[in-house]
């Protein structure tokens, strides 16, 4: 048995094309990565454009604000290009900071102060000029106290105004400037730094313990899927020997030794788990390399679910070559699997948002369960979601006994 | 040719098993795309996009927080993607940990007065984490609404301040405070006035399952040229092409064969599901999208000729195929929808032909045709034949290597 398993890993090692692939996914995986987590946070945000006709104090200020909302990408450019990222669904949606803003909010005039252009249909579009009204309050507010004060004040300077009462007062009037220079100094003051006590909180773990998921979470989810992918093509292409051994005749030769078939497929399978133990060592190398603060706990449980995952989907492959007579249908039955798969699993990060029932169907696809763990992994402060791992070795096992089943039914064909 | 044709049409009515994989293929592809031009139309009435699940507790229970959870229930723009559920502080807590809430939110007691006179109050709110995007939505969405309380309060205060320190009777102030907040809360919650919403109409936002009807129909294209591939580098080497050289069929008319028996087959296929759903739904069926499918199809095929023609093992070239085409699709948007891929990576995809394929595709559904269209085509055609006619030299260069 072990002289058959190092036969095997022989055999797979020495393949250049084996190696190749391994090799290239190795690269491709480090630079899809490096774009990916690039300014993971900046590039997860939802991409605006701002165009500032107006171009006074209080419109600048406003494209400042704006600039620093963490949920916004701005790109700021000519309306003519800005329409162009538009209907090439660059951007989300255009605001347009209309002539004569400064004036109408000194003037308490508010509505319609702002332009937002977006495509027709997009549920987004609310959401988005909710945030950005966020940032249009607060000079609309200080023009609205500020015309407050300056209506009192002149009243009782030119009218002696009943309301503000006793006129032998000597009152001390604060200039406009004056006022506003009060206002913004009391902005900076930590008392209003309103926030909310945000928890996020893992309601499947047991002890419902917290995590503080970031806009980051999307692309590391993203990783994860493409991850995923790469790995199958890798298990893929390993798992491609037992293909060719039977489209050469080899298996049925080895059969008239006297080994049996279960000890063949056993070797197989034990070169398979081998050969990607040692990817998921480098790839789980790569990440705790691009993702920061990865204690050596949770890098040993993102090896196992990564090892795991493989060894899933080496299961699925050498399944997949058990119905597959040429290596070139295995290959192309495979790489559409792994594409349906991938296609599935980024579905999958979306259920939350979509009524379909048809995304239940993503809950058998092993990708889905990797993306889960992994994004556990990195965001779960104490806790890691069993439910992914169980899910993840629920899979496998199914595989297994589908494996077994099949390798019988051969056995009795080639028995017959 | 024509009988080569004859031979190639024979053989696939012949091939029983391969005629009942295209049908199912077909039928799939048909359902689906039927199912889920159905899912768009009903989106038209019923958003396709799940509410937020709101939780709220409401332990203040001043006019003030009474006004403003009013304010939210009836705001369409509001409601539209969340759903607020009103109720005790344990119930809400209860069922939020049993997962029938996407957030908790408690506003505590006197939050309101305390607010005016600058006292903090810890507003509690608990998001749940088990969909991370969501999650991060949510928190998006309510970092969002702090700016607002932030911008109402400091101005709030501020008059406050500057009126005491402009010397002015309690009294007033206290009139003045209660009228500025009343003013500035219902501005913030007039947000909506600021803008003269513009919607871009006759040019729909892409839905997710659009897109990957077409991200689909690409790859499977693709796939199948892969096939073709395969299939004539599978008579190549049963020597079917120096057979047909005996009785004086040349390379180029046997590779041409092949390009438009396989051209038309996958051609009548793919027109076949993007047509059937739209004559069931009765919605009009964008013509300008054939030529597009005829040339992606032509482009296809002709790619995977040209590398079947590079390879001289069907191996070699099932793994270089593979691999061409895996990355076309994942970074060429297959995958990761191309609005939603971040800049570097975009540019990226800008090099493979899925991408521009996928975005004429979505521009002539929605009835657009712009420059891209016409363009796409050209590029297309062009490549397609420099491809066929390289690899009938590629092709006619190995005859004379095997003659040797």
């Amino acid at each position: 048995m072990i002289k058959l398993l190092f036969f095997r890993l022989k055999l797979i090692l020495v393949d250049k094309l084996n190696i190749f692939v391994i090799l290239l996914s190795f690269a491709l995986f480090l630079l899809l990565i490096n774009s990916l987590s690039f300014g993971a946070k900046e590039r997860s945000n939802v991409p605006i454009g701002i165009l500032d006709l107006d171009q006074s104090e209080t419109s600048k200020d406003l494209v400042r604000q704006v600039k620093k909302v963490p949920a916004f990408y701005v790109y700021e450019e000519e309306e003519k290009e800005l329409n162009k990222l538009l209907l090439n669904e660059e951007i989300s949606g255009i605001f347009i900071i209309n002539e004569g803003f400064e004036n109408s909010i000194k003037s308490g005039v508010t509505t319609g102060v702002v332009v937002m252009k977006y495509l027709e249909g997009n549920p987004s579009a609310k959401v988005l000029s909710d945030i950005f009204a966020g940032q249009m309050l607060y000079p609309i507010s200080l023009a609205k106290g500020l015309k407050e004060y300056e209506a009192l004040k002149k009243s009782s300077m030119w009218n002696g105004n009943k309301e503000i009462g006793n006129n032998h007062i000597q009152y001390n009037w604060f200039t406009g400037q004056e006022y506003v220079d009060y206002i913004n100094e009391l902005s900076k003051a930590s008392d209003f730094d309103f926030a909310f006590d945000i928890n996020m909180v893992n309601t499947l773990s047991k002890n419902g313990s917290t995590s503080q998921l970031d806009n980051s979470a999307i692309y590391y989810q993203v990783i994860a899927g493409i991850l995923g992918m790469l790995i199958s093509f890798v298990a893929m292409f390993i798992s491609a020997g037992t293909v060719a051994e039977k489209e050469q005749g080899l298996d049925k030769k080895v059969e008239i030794t006297l080994i049996k078939p279960i000890y063949l497929e056993l070797s197989y399978v034990l070169a398979l788990v081998a050969i990607l133990s040692v990817f998921a060592f480098g790839i789980t190398f790569i990440l705790g390399n691009f993702i920061g603060n990865l204690t050596l706990q949770k890098s040993f449980v993102m090896f196992i679910f990564l090892f795991l995952y493989s060894i899933v989907m080496g299961m699925w492959f050498i399944a997949l070559g058990k119905i597959s007579k040429k290596v070139s249908s295995y290959q192309l039955l495979g790489t559409l699997s792994i594409l349906l798969f991938g296609l599935l699993s980024f579905l999958s990060m979306l259920e939350g948002l979509l009524h379909n029932r048809i995304l239940n169907i993503t809950k058998i696809i092993p990708n889905r369960w990797l993306i889960a763990g992994l994004s556990d992994i990195v965001y779960n402060d104490d806790s890691i979601s069993i439910i992914a791992f169980w899910s993840l070795l629920i899979i496998g096992v199914v595989l297994v006994i589908i494996n077994g089943f099949m390798r019988k039914i051969q056995n009795l064909g080639w028995r017959r | 040719m024509l009988n080569l044709l004859r031979k190639d049409c024979k053989e696939l009515t012949e091939n029983k098993k391969r005629i009942f994989v295209i049908f199912i293929v077909l039928i799939m592809f048909i359902i689906g795309t039927n199912y889920n031009t159905k899912k768009i139309e009903e989106a038209g009435e019923n958003s396709p996009v799940s509410k937020i699940q709101f939780a709220l507790a409401d332990s203040d229970k001043s006019p003030y927080s009474k006004l403003l959870i009013e304010y939210f229930k009836e705001s369409d723009s509001f409601s539209s993607y969340i759903n607020i559920t009103e109720g005790s502080e344990d119930e809400l807590l209860n069922q939020f940990h049993q997962d029938q809430f996407d957030v908790y939110l408690e506003i505590p007691e006197n939050f309101a007065n305390n607010l005016m006179v600058l006292n903090h109050q810890p507003v509690k709110v608990l998001i749940n984490s088990k969909d991370p995007v969501k999650a991060v939505l949510i928190k998006n969405l309510l970092e969002s609404y702090e700016t607002y309380i932030s911008a109402v309060e400091i101005n709030c205060v501020g008059l406050y301040e500057v009126m005491s320190l402009t010397g002015m009777e309690q009294k007033l102030i206290d009139k003045k405070n209660y009228e500025i907040s009343l003013d500035l809360i219902f501005t913030a919650l007039g947000k909506d006035t600021f803008f003269q919403y513009q919607e871009v109409v006759d040019y729909p936002s892409t839905s997710i399952t659009e897109y990957y009807i077409y991200a689909f129909l690409i790859m499977a294209i693709s796939y199948t040229g892969l096939y073709v591939g395969y299939q004539i580098m599978k008579e190549k080497n049963q020597s079917t092409f120096s057979r047909l050289h005996t009785i004086g069929i040349g390379t180029y008319e046997i590779v041409l064969e092949k390009v438009l028996f396989s051209v038309l087959l996958i051609f009548l296929l793919a027109g076949t599901v993007i047509m059937i759903p739209s004559l069931v739904t009765g919605n009009t069926l964008q013509i300008k999208l054939m030529p597009v499918i005829f040339l992606i199809v032509l482009f296809f095929v002709s790619f995977a000729i040209f590398l079947s023609s590079i390879f001289h093992k069907v191996q070699n070239y099932m793994i270089a195929g593979n691999l061409v085409f895996f990355l076309f699709s994942i970074i060429g948007g297959g995958i990761i929808p191309i609005m939603y891929l971040p800049k570097g990576l975009a540019e990226l995809a800008k090099l493979t032909p899925n991408y521009w394929m996928e975005k004429v595709c979505l521009f002539i559904q929605k009835g657009i045709v712009n420059d891209a269209y016409g363009r796409l085509l050209t590029g297309l055609f062009i490549c397609s034949v420099i491809l066929i006619v390289i690899s009938i030299a590629l092709y006619s260069r190995e005859e004379v290597r095997l003659d040797d």
